[in-house]
């Protein structure tokens, strides 16, 4: 362990030293960019030709270039603005303050409202098949991170009920371990349900990216399917964002973010909020006779959710420093999560729990580290150390089994509702970032990119005391992944740019395994290595002004994770030799913006392609016939082919109006059976089930500008989604009359906001799924009827 | 002549712990022939497919477009030809069991009426109008500092009322040892259950309060958690004898011939108890604890023992070694029966003390209980290329129906049928699927 953070703290000494020993005669430039609301513009090229020095904006629109003295003509440039030149004259040891302002390239500049803007366009417009959205323009609504990502095209949120439930986020068709989440690009894995995409509040981001198919290097993952960024919030002066929604189901959600930068460059923010509610909805379903273990499916009540509270809560607390001459920024970070979460139902909605719950909460300090112009201009160094340690609690303890009226009955004297569980695991996560990024000239840029991640799961405690799963359990699963990635990228002024890039994949892991050789179990501890290398490159063309092409690819890896290679605390077996899950990612796409006079649209189609192979999967037990235990195995081949189409349309501030849609066809291509075997696959050539395939999504939203009193702003949004059938089991199975289905959603949206003074106060009132529809993500399970949501929010920003 | 029986009491003859049921032929003198057909639960990787086919022994099917769609069950249990149960224990996982009858147009309908059996569930059986399973785990019975006593939870499906009603019983020291027990196989002969228990091991209370009835041997092996994973007694039989299924007063009888009357196959235990036409019951014994250590494993043999029909006791005549090179020259691992006192036997396939769940157990024979004699069953694929065989053989008519899936090239599941007077099998009805789990006969009432 030491001998691997060592290498990383003598570099971050080494670091420290060289910016102390900067030469001093030279003078310095400095100043800020903004655009043409005066607001600060980030990634802006500062560039002085001739003596081929240059500097970027930070997201304050802080430059710095340190220059010779004499004069010299500077260059200001960014993608989709107009470049500016000024010449300055500098003599020996000055130091002066130069600030620039950037026009857009539209010409009709005034009534223009830019939906995305500053990040989010550098994410939309880059090589990558990546969509961002403005968070900012959400910060009034209600809703959580995940639902603002189920909005983007190809991205779909499927939860098991309301508030905090369980809930999957595919890209795609990718799902699960498939997909990485990063939160201001720190790799998020091991961080525990307490903090995750439903139950963090919008206002906690100021951007959201969604990397598919091919992740820039900046992002060190094994991420097959794709890539979640949450950017939050770089908010410059002193600001205080609070908020408070009360809604159906007793939802109470507040959330504050505080913070300040002094002029000396100390920085601290607070950020802490909480959802609570008991999710009682109300549900369609067959109630169980506790007299006589009855459940009648021809009978079906309308009963509300008893048992399904569920309350999070989460403090973020930073302190440091920006701008100093030895770090642009220096940050230590706290954060402290806890949830507790009542569980109502199984993976049926029939089967219904009364007691049963779980709980967790997770402590996570970090710290990091940018310095920009390390040793030399254009050398940036952003270095993150961070550790987590997560405690999660799972109980089932109950003496009496329950219906869904809520009545409960003593069950004789055997415990647990699904099965006998108080045991508590502890994770202990640690993981380092470090990218540096090197730019040489205008036109080229060097990205490499390291992470280390490390792992490990033990039982803290445990009900099943002569069993072997606890003995298996006792022993800690381990693993430490370490992925590098080297990038480079060429860039022709506007035009084009070009990314080739390489990543290598490594993970060491250690578990117990049952060493018996006669049947019975002896649990040793063994440890495995897997590795990878993986390539890839993306390019895009700006054809002509508005019209941009991209072309991207990667041969990408996931490794698999411990329950795979050691198996659960389920006695599950693991598998030896197991090889990373591989898979052939392709985008292709073609997007036209064009604005004229206070008409703005966009349009843009995109194919996707997607080969995986060596899908990591429990084996078919097919002598059972059924699927309750399993080794894991490398056996499957899928094949993806896809299509998504986005058309948008704004006049000015007063409509907006857009939709997507996206079409998958997620095919087997695994022609065998699992189990080292000759014989067929009955599935071969058919859709993936249980996964949706077809869906689609549009919003109007009308604002009234100085609406009642100058200054405020009346947004009313109508949102629709939907998602196509699709069956839960193969769909060339079985007579089609019988066939199990979740049936089409179709789910109505609306939402009043009323901003005053500017946005220095908001009310919102929102109202989810209008028509009362019954709304299921999962076969079985029925999410909430039609629910309404009022928040309150105050903002202020010096 | 063959009797002729009215369909009110062929539910009520012969209904034995295992999926093998005896059935005369239905319909003569002006009664109406009803709809009736073999059913067939194939899987795919997902879910399983009732097909019905008009005869197993012949022919052709496949899940594309066909069969009626359900989650993947434990168990099938066909009770009669009435109605059949897609048991599921309580893993989270589509937890509830369902039953299907079939309907006038000999298709398979569900019945409205569910059940959620709440615990994972290890053996199963059918006694009288029920259908009974049994867990065993910790229960909230604790002594004064608060350790959990041990106990057995049995679910009782009334398959004609369609209730469901559970009872727990405590199993600590059950049988005299200081262990815990579970239960394997539930048999029904001369209106009684008969029922092997077995013991698992010492709990943290038998540790607590029964540590004198263990041997200071055992004692050694007490854990981390402070109990004993496994019995500390490997070489003894124990059967007990409950009057009804209100599961009271047991007369538990044991023998020292044969290990304790189960097969494993993870947390399952497969029943080794089996009673044949006259109401004889047979207590077989995988010698499962040669998988253990030191005074855990077992030194007896596979065999097999006999408790006459109408009596209690083991008979002290009665004993076949398995094992013997003039038998079978291998352990017994699954049993069925299927006409008379023949019974249709699945064997490791190799010697050796290895008996977990990877290894080769695709090897049938036919056991004649009276004249003790083992034949290997031939006309199947090898041992070797056997890739899934049906959970259950299903006994009619006198032959054993059983579903096999090869690592050939272009095979597909099928259904063999075995004589038992022969021991040959021949081939039976093609059904593509992944696998078939299980068969049976639904008649329309």
């Amino acid at each position: 362990m030491i001998k691997r953070i060592l290498p990383l703290i003598i570099f971050f000494v080494m670091v420290a030293a060289s910016v102390v020993a900067r030469n001093p005669h030279k003078a310095s430039l400095f100043g800020k960019v903004l655009d043409e609301n005066n607001k600060p513009l980030e990634f802006v090229t500062m560039f002085v030709k001739e003596l081929n020095v240059h500097a970027i904006s930070d997201e304050q629109g802080r430059y710095h270039l340190h220059l010779p003295p004499g004069t010299h003509i500077i260059r200001v440039y960014m993608l989709s603005y107009q470049e500016e030149v000024k010449q300055v004259e500098i003599k020996h040891g000055e130091r002066i303050s130069v600030d620039f302002k950037l026009m857009p390239e539209a010409s009709e500049l005034e009534e223009v409202i830019v939906v995305a803007k500053g990040g989010a366009t550098r994410v939309n417009e880059s090589a990558f098949n990546a969509v961002a959205i403005d968070a900012t323009t959400l910060h009034n609504s209600s809703q959580d991170l995940a639902t603002a990502l189920n909005k983007i095209s190809g991205v779909k949120l499927r939860e098991s009920g309301g508030v905090g439930s369980d809930m999957q986020l595919s890209l795609d068709g990718f799902t699960g371990k498939h997909i990485k989440l990063f939160i201001d690009g720190v790799p998020q894995e091991g961080v525990g349900s307490s903090f995750s995409l439903n139950n963090i509040p919008i206002n906690f981001a100021e951007r959201i990216e969604v990397y598919k198919g091919v992740v820039p290097v900046g992002f060190g993952s094994d991420a097959i399917g794709g890539v979640v960024n949450i950017v939050t919030n770089k908010k410059q002066g002193f600001f205080v964002d609070a908020s408070l929604t009360y809604g159906s189901f007793n939802t109470w959600k507040s959330s504050v973010n505080a913070g300040q930068t002094f002029a000396n460059g100390l920085t601290y923010e607070i950020n802490a909020f909480q959802n609570y509610s008991d999710n009682n909805y109300k549900i369609q379903t067959a109630v169980k006779d506790l007299s006589n273990g009855q459940i009648d499916k021809d009978k079906i009540e309308t009963v509300r959710r008893f048992n399904d509270t569920y309350h999070n809560e989460a403090i973020i607390g930073k302190i440091g420093v920006v701008r100093k001459s030895w770090a642009d920024r220096l940050l230590f970070t706290m954060r402290f999560t806890n949830s507790d979460k009542e569980i109502q139902n199984g993976v049926r909605q029939e089967i219904v729990f009364g007691e049963k719950r779980r709980k967790s909460y997770s402590l996570m300090p970090s710290v990091e580290y940018l310095k920009r112009n390390l040793f030399t201009d254009g050398l940036d160094l952003n270095l993150t150390v961070g550790y987590n340690y997560n405690v999660s609690h799972n109980l089932d303890t109950a003496t009496r089994s329950f219906n869904w009226r809520g009545e409960s009955i003593y069950n004789g004297g055997s415990i647990g509702e699904q099965s006998y569980q108080n045991n508590r695991y502890a994770s202990n996560n640690w993981n380092g970032t470090l990218n540096l990024t090197y730019r040489l000239g205008e036109m080229h840029e060097f990205m490499l990119n390291h992470v280390l991640s490390s792992f490990d799961r033990k039982t803290l405690s445990s009900v099943n005391a002569a069993d072997n799963a606890a003995v298996a359990s006792s022993f800690p699963k381990y693993s430490m992944k370490n992925i590098s990635g080297l990038s480079y990228r060429f860039t022709y002024h506007n035009y084009f740019n070009l990314s080739v890039f390489g990543k290598y994949y490594n993970q060491h892991s250690s578990g117990p395994r049952n060493a018996s050789t006669t049947g019975g179990f002896s649990y040793e501890m063994f440890s495995e290595n897997v590795g990878a290398f993986g390539y890839g490159a993306a390019g895009t063309v700006f054809i002509t002004k508005g019209l941009q092409a991209k072309l991207s690819y990667e041969k990408a890896y996931r490794l698999p994770t411990i329950d795979e290679l050691f198996g659960d605390e389920d006695l599950e077996l693991g598998a030896i030799g197991l090889k990373p899950e591989n898979s052939h990612n392709a985008n292709v796409s073609l997007s036209y913006n064009l604005d004229i006079k206070k008409n703005g649209f966009y349009i843009e189609g995109g194919f996707i392609y997607r080969n995986t192979k060596d899908y990591i999967r429990r084996t078919i037990n097919s002598y059972s016939g059924g699927l309750y235990y399993g080794l894991y195995e490398n056996h499957g081949r899928v094949q993806t082919t896809g299509f998504n189409a986005e058309v948008r349309y704004n006049y000015s501030h007063w409509i907006q109006v857009g939709g997507n849609m996206s079409y998958l066809n997620i095919v087997d291509k695994e022609k065998y059976v699992a189990g080292n075997t000759l014989q067929e696959s009955t599935s071969y050539g058919v859709r993936l089930p249980n996964t949706p395939y077809l869906f689609a999504n549009a919003d109007v939203s009308f604002g009234v500008k100085d609406c009642f009193a100058k200054g405020n702003f009346l947004t009313i949004t109508y949102n629709l989604q939907y998602v196509h059938e699709f069956p839960l089991y193969w769909e060339t199975h079985g007579n089609q009359r019988n066939k199990q289905r979740v049936p089409t959603q179709l789910s109505h949206d609306l939402s009043l906001l009323y901003s005053i003074q500017e946005g220095r106060y908001n009310i919102s009132l929102e109202c989810i799924n209008l028509a009362d529809a019954a709304l299921y993500d999962n076969f079985s399970l029925q999410k909430a009827g039609r629910a309404f949501y009022g928040k309150f929010r105050f903002y202020f920003n010096r | 002549m063959k009797k002729r029986n009215l369909f009110a009491l062929l539910s009520a003859v012969l209904m034995m712990g295992t999926a093998c049921t005896h059935e005369e032929p239905n319909g003569g003198n002006g009664v109406e022939v009803a709809a009736t057909k073999f059913v067939v639960a194939a899987t795919s990787s997902e879910a399983t497919y009732l097909l019905t086919m008009d005869n197993l022994k012949t022919g052709a099917t496949s899940i594309y477009g066909n069969g009626y769609e359900v989650d993947n069950a434990t168990h099938w249990v066909f009770y009669g030809n009435k109605y059949a149960y897609r048991l599921v224990y309580n893993q989270g996982n589509a937890g509830i069991t369902t039953s299907y009858v079939l309907d006038e147009y000999g298709e398979i309908k569900e019945r409205n009426i569910n059940h959620e059996i709440q615990n994972r569930f290890t053996t199963h059986g059918i006694y009288g109008d029920q259908i009974i399973t049994a867990a065993s785990g910790a229960t909230a019975h604790t002594d004064d500092a608060g350790n959990s006593q041990y106990g057995v939870t049995v679910t009782k499906i009334n398959v004609e009322n369609q209730t469901l009603n559970t009872q727990t019983f405590i199993t600590e020291n059950m049988l005299g040892t200081g262990e815990y027990c579970t239960l394997s196989g539930i048999v029904e002969s001369n209106g009684k259950i008969f029922t092997a228990v077995c013991p698992e091991g010492v709990s943290v209370y038998g540790i607590a309060n029964n540590s004198h009835l263990l041997s200071q041997e055992a004692l050694e092996l007490v854990n981390t958690e402070g109990g004993i994973s496994g019995t500390v007694n490997p070489n003894q039989v124990w059967v007990a004898i409950y009057n009804n299924s209100d599961f009271e007063n047991p007369t538990i009888i044991t023998d020292n011939r044969i290990s304790y009357a189960t097969s494993r196959y993870r947390s399952q235990y497969y029943p080794n108890i089996a009673a044949d036409d006259a109401g004889n019951v047979y207590v077989f014994s995988s010698s499962y604890s040669t998988v253990q250590e030191g005074i855990q494993k077992t030194n007896l043999p596979s065999g097999v023992l006999k408790i006459n029909a109408g009596g209690t006791t083991f008979d002290s005549d009665y004993y076949v070694n398995f094992e013997d090179a003039s038998v079978a020259d291998r352990a017994m691992y699954r049993v069925w029966h299927i006409k008379d006192d023949y019974f249709l036997m699945q064997m490791y396939t190799d010697k050796g003390d290895d008996k977990s769940h990877t290894v080769n157990t695709n090897s049938l024979g036919i056991f004649k209980a009276s004249s003790r004699s083992f034949s290997w069953v031939n006309g199947l694929p090898a041992a070797d290329v056997i890739n899934s065989m049906s959970r259950n053989a299903y006994c009619h008519d006198g032959v054993a129906y059983i579903g096999i899936a090869t690592t050939e090239e272009g095979a597909q599941p099928t259904i063999y049928v075995i004589d038992p007077v022969t021991a040959t099998a021949t081939t039976g009805a093609v059904v593509t699927s992944t696998a078939i789990s299980a068969m049976g006969q639904l008649t329309n009432q």
